[in-house]
């Protein structure tokens, strides 16, 4: 369990971590927490010829809230860690935290990084779950141009994304949800700090007579990406009561979950459809009495 | 001096827990050289090419071999355990012309460090022509053999039958049938396995660090693959973390390293690494069992039989003690008049199987508690109730329920059966969640009970010899080294009180052949019971030896001496009083050494008992599966330290759990496993272990003088049976079984869909 030998490069900036992104392409592996990474090194599941570490980038760090376009900006190398922790993220984004709580133990959230953790997209992994839920846009950087790539863009399938080989993520962009939604976040593993078997998440918005007007739904471990569901989210507005919740999340039941050791299709797609019933009540619930808050 | 049943605390934690342990991967001698395994990557296919050139030129390469150079010690293994039931076929150290397993040994590579022979072995080219794998015993069993030369993949049937066996069904007025399964475990010691291995040319000594259960069984079976005297192999067992009995023989790669340590004159250290220990070490359970029992109308029972295949994997080097365990342990605590069992050995195409904690006592215990279950339920009588009924009554013991236990007839001494049970039942309140209660809202609650008897330790012999340190301290040095079991405590406890002496005067040294001559180590949770009884046997002697000195000294009888806390006194002179310091600065003085070695042979196995009741919540929706609560009572015999009692205890528990919840090591129909990572092998984590809640009983075992038992197994037999009965119970109103390990919520999820097709 030793790595083949690589080349190991650690730049001081962004544009050195750029220019040997252009000339070496993809035997390059980027190492931000070295979560996923260095185990693949170890067992020789990935033999990179080049590995460079991005943690002396500074100006990938850091949580930044805009009024004008009411969102906020997650630096790259944001550790899972300082998510739970940041104030703005907790005043603007608290589903992240939520989310962020259920990743693996400690030692490796305070680790594991925001964009390590997009980039490497398992499909049972709870950030990719967020972002695509939330419509989180990836920064993504290179010698040559910058573009915004839409989160439901950027996962293409089994730790696979759209990230071109000579690009780096340097940040996510979210909207906030509206103050008065409701959320929630739920997730079925075997222990704790495993990845999910299934995964589900939902933010929800009601009118003053309780019915959903906005639904943002998404779930993780059911495909080959965490995704957005939203021919659910559709069949949510008007929704408000739990027979027609429960027949908007049966929307997912056209879904192929994968077929492992840890859990059958069928079992998968059992769990998460009941996932989903359970985070959209919770968040149609906390939506409700935001709303009743709000209107106060 | 009180020492025995204290709870003290480790004398050996304070070095361990600030990092100051030195274990096999810490010893680096000067000029050593690394070693890496080329694994085949069928589970069953011929070799035909065996490319090592490439490999050869990488720079840091110091070798690469293959059975052809490596000729001299291509023989078999020693076999652990013969028996003259079994067709044994233990490995050779590299695969000849065929591979039997994923992770059977084809080549070696010596490089300067390990990085180095990694990247080499990755370069050894290796041809294979892939054979059909046998994955199942229940079929591999009539397949064609997988060794040549030898006639059937069942290699081994374990046959005994007590009474009528059989035949007595017919008087039974209720007969149940259960199919059970029990999904292949890896032990996993923290530390997986590794050696160091010194060749010194000039004094022709071998020495050896290896995490071994038993250095004297090791350094035997490697001068013999070697041809050495054993005198020139000394064999060290360093700081070791965890053996749990597959630590308990050589490995392919202990020859290897010390073959070619000899061959090239330099320290070859090999460090297996979490992948390897998944693919090469020895594992377990993994059976299929066909039971069957019969009872009266009142639930007495009248037979039990039962027909299991004990996937062997693709050799026996352990021989068949996991089956025949598993075969005589089926009656346990219970009045079994007619017995009928027979297990099959068949090899298939995975890691061979050897003991793994329990290696046997698990999987025979799973099988009668849930016949029991199942029967109850079919005569709508209490779980609890058929269990009282047909556990051995204090009245009828000593009990022998007609089968071998280790070396004569298992003669079950004393236990109160019934009385530990209710006194568990209770303390779980088992009528409250047994009987039906709020069941509202999606966790379903639900408990189960299972009863063992634990046999242990049982066979062969083991030492202790003390001796005089100069400073008057007092050595005790003994064969049965410990994974991690405290014995540096523990056996010091026993010495300390039977030389009345202090604690703190007391040195344990274990787990080096040149400390005592002879030895046969730490498995079947024989140590305390070995040791305990042969530090006794020397401190009697010792303290003689001791006193005739002090005579000599005082120019007394030794009747006229008092001994007394370390000192010796001239009875009615107190000013004529000397010390064993004393004693040892005298004797260093006349360059006489003050010894004495004392070896206690087994007078067959001790036998404990207990209870294990829980109680489980269930997801109605998930079919997630929490443990609420745990109670256990135990019985360890006369306990020398409470608080490593309990560890045992919780220790195996936890195991148990992980077998019954989460373990299960899985293969496609070509023996690929599927899931050879912690990522997807669950072991039993802190997160989903319960309190436990352990109360002791102390029935002293008759048959050694200390009333000692072996308890580093009785943890692990009963959570299977307990947890399965406490799902059927939470899950009561889906009316399903769950015979299956492990328990997941998968398996659980497709009984109840099945139930309601």
């Amino acid at each position: 369990m030793k790595p083949a030998p690589f080349e190991y490069i650690r730049p001081g900036t962004i544009p050195e971590a750029l220019q040997y992104l252009h000339q070496w392409g993809d035997q390059v592996k980027i190492l931000a927490g070295g979560q996923s990474l260095i185990p693949l090194l170890n067992m020789r599941l990935a033999e990179p010829s080049r590995v460079m570490d991005i943690n002396g980038l500074e100006e990938l760090s850091g949580v930044r809230y805009d009024p004008h376009t009411h969102t906020v900006r997650i630096g790259a190398l944001t550790r899972h860690q300082q998510l739970i922790r940041d104030p703005i993220i907790l005043e603007h984004l608290p589903m992240l935290v939520e989310a962020a709580k259920l990743i693996g133990h400690l030692a490796i959230r305070t680790r594991g990084t925001l964009a390590g953790s997009l980039v490497h997209a398992d499909p049972s992994a709870e950030l990719p779950l967020m972002m695509a839920m939330l419509r989180g846009v990836f920064e993504c950087q290179s010698l040559e141009q910058r573009r915004e790539v839409a989160a439901d863009d950027f996962f293409l399938g089994f730790y696979m994304t759209d990230l071109q080989p000579e690009e780096l993520v340097v940040s996510v962009t979210v909207p906030v949800p509206s103050r008065s939604s409701g959320y929630a976040i739920r997730e079925f593993s075997r222990r704790h700090g495993d990845f999910a078997i299934a995964a589900a998440s939902a933010v929800i918005s009601t009118d003053t007579q309780g019915r959903i007007v906005q639904a943002m739904v998404g779930v993780g471990g059911l495909s080959s990406r965490g995704m957005a569901c939203p021919e659910v989210e559709e069949a949510l507005v008007g929704v408000k009561d739990p027979q027609g919740i429960r027949e908007a999340a049966e929307r997912l039941d056209n879904i192929e979950p994968t077929d492992d050791v840890q859990a059958s299709a069928e079992f998968r797609r059992h769990v998460g459809i009941e996932l989903l019933v359970e985070s959209i009540e919770t968040a149609y619930s906390n939506a409700k009495q935001a709303t009743k808050e709000v209107t106060q | 001096m009180g020492y025995i049943g204290k709870r003290m605390t480790r004398v050996e934690d304070e070095r361990l827990v600030t990092g100051q342990g030195r274990y096999v991967s810490d010893i680096e001698l000067p000029g050593t050289v690394h070693m890496a395994i080329v694994r085949s990557l069928y589970a069953h296919a011929e070799i035909t090419r065996l490319d090592l050139n490439q490999a050869q030129q990488l720079p840091g390469v110091v070798g690469v071999f293959g059975p052809k150079e490596l000729a001299a010690i291509m023989k078999p293994l020693p076999l652990g355990t013969p028996d003259p039931r079994l067709d044994a076929i233990t490995p050779m150290p590299l695969a000849g012309d065929r591979v039997h397993y994923v992770g059977e040994p084809v080549a070696v590579v010596v490089a300067c460090d390990r990085y180095v022979a990694e990247d080499a072995a990755a370069l050894v080219s290796v041809g294979y022509r892939a054979l059909d794998a046998l994955t199942d015993p229940r079929l591999a069993a009539t397949a064609p053999p997988l060794h040549p030369g030898h006639p059937s993949n069942e290699v081994a049937t374990v046959e005994y039958r007590v009474g009528q066996g059989e035949e007595a069904f017919r008087d039974a007025d209720v007969v149940v049938d259960v199919d059970l399964r029990l999904d292949r475990v890896v032990a996993h010691p923290m530390e997986p396995r590794g050696v160091v291995a010194h060749y010194d040319a000039k004094t022709e000594e071998l020495l050896i660090f290896a995490g071994t259960q038993g250095v004297h069984g090791y350094r035997r079976a490697i001068a013999s693959m070697l041809d050495l005297n054993e005198d020139h192999v000394r064999v060290i067992a360093p700081d070791t973390g965890g053996g749990f009995g597959v630590k308990n023989r050589i490995y392919p790669e202990d020859v290897l390293a010390a073959y070619l340590s000899c061959q090239l004159s330099v320290p070859v250290k090999w460090q297996g690494d979490r992948s390897e220990e998944f693919i090469s070490t020895n594992q377990e359970r993994d059976q299929w069992h066909h039971a069957r029992i019969g009872v009266k109308k009142n639930g007495q029972i009248v037979a039990v039989s039962d027909e299991f295949f004990q996937d062997q994997g693709a050799y026996t080097p352990a021989g068949i003690i996991v089956a025949d365990t598993t075969a005589i342990c089926i009656p346990g605590p219970y009045r079994v008049p007619n017995f009928a069992v027979t297990g099959h050995v068949v090899l298939t195409n995975k890691v061979p199987v050897g003991p793994y904690r329990g290696a046997g006592r698990p999987q025979g215990t799973f099988v009668m508690e849930r016949l029991l279950d199942h029967v109850a339920d079919t005569l709508g009588m209490d779980r609890l109730e058929i269990r009282r009924i047909n556990l051995i009554k204090p009245e009828e013991l000593p009990y022998q329920n007609g089968l071998p236990g280790r070396g004569g007839p298992m003669t079950i001494p004393y236990g109160e059966f019934q009385n530990t049970m209710d006194q568990v039942a209770t303390a779980i309140n088992y009528d409250h969640y047994s009987h039906p209660h709020d069941t509202r809202g999606p966790w379903k609650l639900g408990v189960g009970i299972a009863n063992y008897l634990e046999m242990s330790g049982g066979a062969g012999f083991e030492g202790a010899r003390m001796r005089l340190l100069d400073d008057g301290r007092v050595e005790v040095a003994t064969g049965a080294s410990s994974q991690g079991q405290g014995h540096l405590t523990a056996f010091a406890q026993v010495a300390a009180d039977r030389l009345q002496l202090p604690f703190e005067q007391i040195v344990v040294v274990e787990g080096d052949t040149s400390a005592i001559h002879r030895g046969i180590g730490t498995f079947g949770s024989r140590s305390m019971m070995m040791v305990g009884n042969a530090t006794r046997m020397a401190a009697q002697g010792f303290r003689t030896k001791l006193l005739e000195f002090a005579a000599e000294m005082f120019e007394a009888s030794m009747d006229d001496l008092h001994w007394e806390n370390g000192t010796i006194t001239v009875k009615g002179v107190p000013s004529r009083t000397i010390s064993l310091a004393d004693i040892a600065t005298r004797a260093a003085q006349e360059d006489r050494a003050l010894v004495y070695e004392a070896f206690y042979d087994a007078t067959g196995p001790a036998f404990g008992m207990g209870t294990h009741a829980v109680v489980v919540a269930v997801h109605q929706k998930t079919f997630a599966i929490e443990i609420r609560e745990y109670q256990i009572c135990h019985d360890g015999g006369v306990v020398v330290n409470p608080l490593l009692a309990d560890g045992q205890t919780i220790g195996g528990t936890v195991q148990g759990l992980g077998t019954a919840l989460f373990e299960g090591l899985v293969f496609d129909a070509t023996g690929q496993p599927l899931n050879a990572t912690f990522l997807d092998y669950l072991l039993p984590a802190a997160g989903e272990m319960p309190d436990f809640l352990i109360s002791e009983r102390e029935y002293p075992e008759p048959t050694n003088p200390e009333g000692f038992k072996g308890i580093a197994e009785g943890g692990i037999m009963p959570p299977m049976a307990a947890i399965c009965a406490a799902v059927e119970n939470a899950l009561r109103e889906f009316s399903i079984t769950v015979d299956q390990l492990p328990v997941t919520p998968n398996y659980l999820f497709s009984q109840v869909k099945e139930g309601s097709r």
